[in-house]
């Protein structure tokens, strides 16, 4: 088993909160297919637009050593939900 | 993370544009209303190509005021001699995919100016007999003659709004869009509500054509945010995956033009978050094929169908396009982060709408309501039916008790099993 030498280890947890989770996940599933709640439109997929004049500036700003697979609050990939300073100023 | 003021170059300092020139549009002079511009601050409006009169609309060959639209064949039929023409198709008339770029304020067509007036009710004139029609235009936009039996038609701006600059004909026939539901809730049966399932009956499906504005928008959009590239991997002595990485600060600047968003303009239903109506639905249905509208005639809406009447000014409406507007700039940089591999955490996002067009419209929806009592109150479901695509989308109210005990049962079914499991596991361990 892997597990801590003096503690609960990852596989005991995993066994434990397995039938839990697959109730939630079965009861969230039904929740998805018949209430559709995420359902909207998408202008992001479905509206045409031209691009111009785009300026990258990406700025090295150093080295670390982390423990998540992939960067805390990523969100590029889910452009309708809104970032942390949001705003729209008309001209 | 800088988020300070927003000033990308560009877009604030170009000159004003006057609009596109109308292609092949006439100026709307039947129109009923004057349409005073006088401040020179004021929105643009450019005027929508008339829609042929108010009161009774004559076929042009033989005077008969009985025109019905055939969306087999797209055409408006004279009922009396048969003689058959096409609407004018509002995009190209009026060049709306035209001078996105060039857009500088807010520029508006006719339908789309604020409402200045809530009521429902207009009277219109029959010039047939000379007598008097009160049209409730919250529920259609024609009526015929009650004494000589003239179809009478709206088919200009009005005060209230209820007349559109454009108008989307259906496509969707009532038999395809009662297929579509009842496929859709024919999977999902099993934890319907009770009620539900013994009232739901596909032939209760309405044809209602819905207040939108489509919105084109030039716009300047900045990006603030922190990306992350792996370097290498290593794993330590407790197992524990570690994770070398290069950090960095991303600020992307952009201009982008956008095409026809659409936007819902009736308060009703342009709240996709509300608590009482399954709004959302309605908007998974888009989109739809704008370039295709057509310059708006009541004749379009036939017996068949009801429309609803807008009740939003662009500037109730523009918070909702300007959260679209971010959406797409988002979007819109995806390609050029390709070599994050941990990903990207965006912080600041900032557009500034340079100019924005904006032209009311009416788009088809098939749709079925069906109210839930729940204890905070009732719920509408929607199931709707996109009536140019046949894109189907709905809610179906859940017997939670049901669902709950099915869900409580898998995690009893699966805990029985796996419990031993960690218990032995534990044992073992130690």
């Amino acid at each position: 088993m892997s597990s801590h030498s003096n503690g609960v280890g990852f596989v005991e947890v995993a066994l434990f909160v397995a039938g839990p989770a697959s109730g939630i996940f079965v009861y969230q599933s039904i929740q998805a297919k018949y209430r559709n709640r995420k359902a909207r439109y998408m202008p992001e997929r479905d509206v045409s637009r031209a691009v111009t004049d785009m300026a990258i500036t990406d700025e090295f700003t150093g080295r670390a050593t982390v423990e998540n697979s992939s960067i805390a609050g990523r969100n590029e990939a889910t452009p309708a939900v809104r970032a942390k300073f949001s705003k729209v100023t008309k001209d | 993370m800088s988020t300070e003021e927003f000033l990308p170059t560009g877009g604030a300092s170009e000159p004003a544009q006057t609009p596109p020139p109308l292609a092949a549009a006439e100026p709307a002079a039947a129109s009923p209303l004057p349409l005073p511009v006088t401040d020179p601050n004021a929105p643009q409006i450019i005027a929508t190509p008339d829609g042929g009169g108010d009161g009774v609309n004559r076929c042009a060959r033989c005077g008969a005021s009985d025109v019905t639209y055939n969306a087999a064949t797209a055409m408006f039929v004279c009922g009396f001699c048969r003689n058959q023409w096409q609407a004018m198709a509002l995009d190209a008339a009026m060049g709306l995919s035209e001078g996105i770029d060039k857009l500088h304020g807010t520029v508006m067509t006719t339908a789309a100016v604020d409402i200045e007036d809530q009521g429902a009710l207009v009277t219109l004139h029959c010039d047939g007999c000379g007598s008097d029609v009160v049209i409730d235009t919250n529920q259609n936009l024609r009526a015929r003659c009650h004494w000589c039996k003239h179809e009478l038609s709206l088919n200009n701006r009005v005060p209230n709004g209820a007349v559109p600059d454009g108008i989307l004909p259906f496509t969707v026939t009532k038999e395809q869009a009662m297929a579509n539901i009842a496929a859709f809730v024919a999977e999902r049966k099993s934890f319907a509500k009770a009620e539900f399932s013994t009232s739901f009956r596909p032939e209760n499906v309405m044809g209602v054509y819905l207040p939108h504005m489509t919105v084109d928008g030039n716009i300047a959009a900045r990006l603030d945010g922190v990306g992350e590239i792996l370097e290498s991997t290593y794993t330590d002595s407790d197992n524990d995956t570690h994770y070398r990485i290069r950090k960095f600060s991303l600020m992307r600047t952009f201009k982008v033009a956008i095409d026809d968003v659409v936007v819902a303009s009736s308060f009703d239903k342009v709240n996709i978050r509300s608590e009482i109506s399954t709004n959302n639905i309605i908007n998974a249905i888009l989109p739809f094929d704008v370039k295709n509208i057509a310059r708006f005639n009541s004749n379009f809406l036939g017996d068949t169908y009801t429309s609803e009447r807008r009740d939003m000014d662009i500037s109730q409406a523009e918070s909702y396009a300007g959260d679209h507007f971010l959406t797409i700039a988002r979007a819109s940089v995806a390609p050029t982060l390709g070599d994050y591999d941990r990903g990207v955490r965006w912080e600041a996002e900032q557009v500034q709408i340079v100019g924005s067009r904006w032209t009311s419209v009416l788009l088809p929806v098939w749709l079925y309501g069906f109210v839930e009592q729940t204890k905070k109150g009732p719920v509408t479901h929607y199931m709707a039916v996109n009536g140019r695509s046949g894109a189907t989308m709905g809610s179906v109210p859940i017997n939670t008790g049901k669902a709950a005990m099915v869900s409580w049962s898998v995690a009893i079914a699966v805990s029985a099993v796996t419990w031993p499991l960690a218990i032995i596991a534990l044992i073992a361990s130690r």
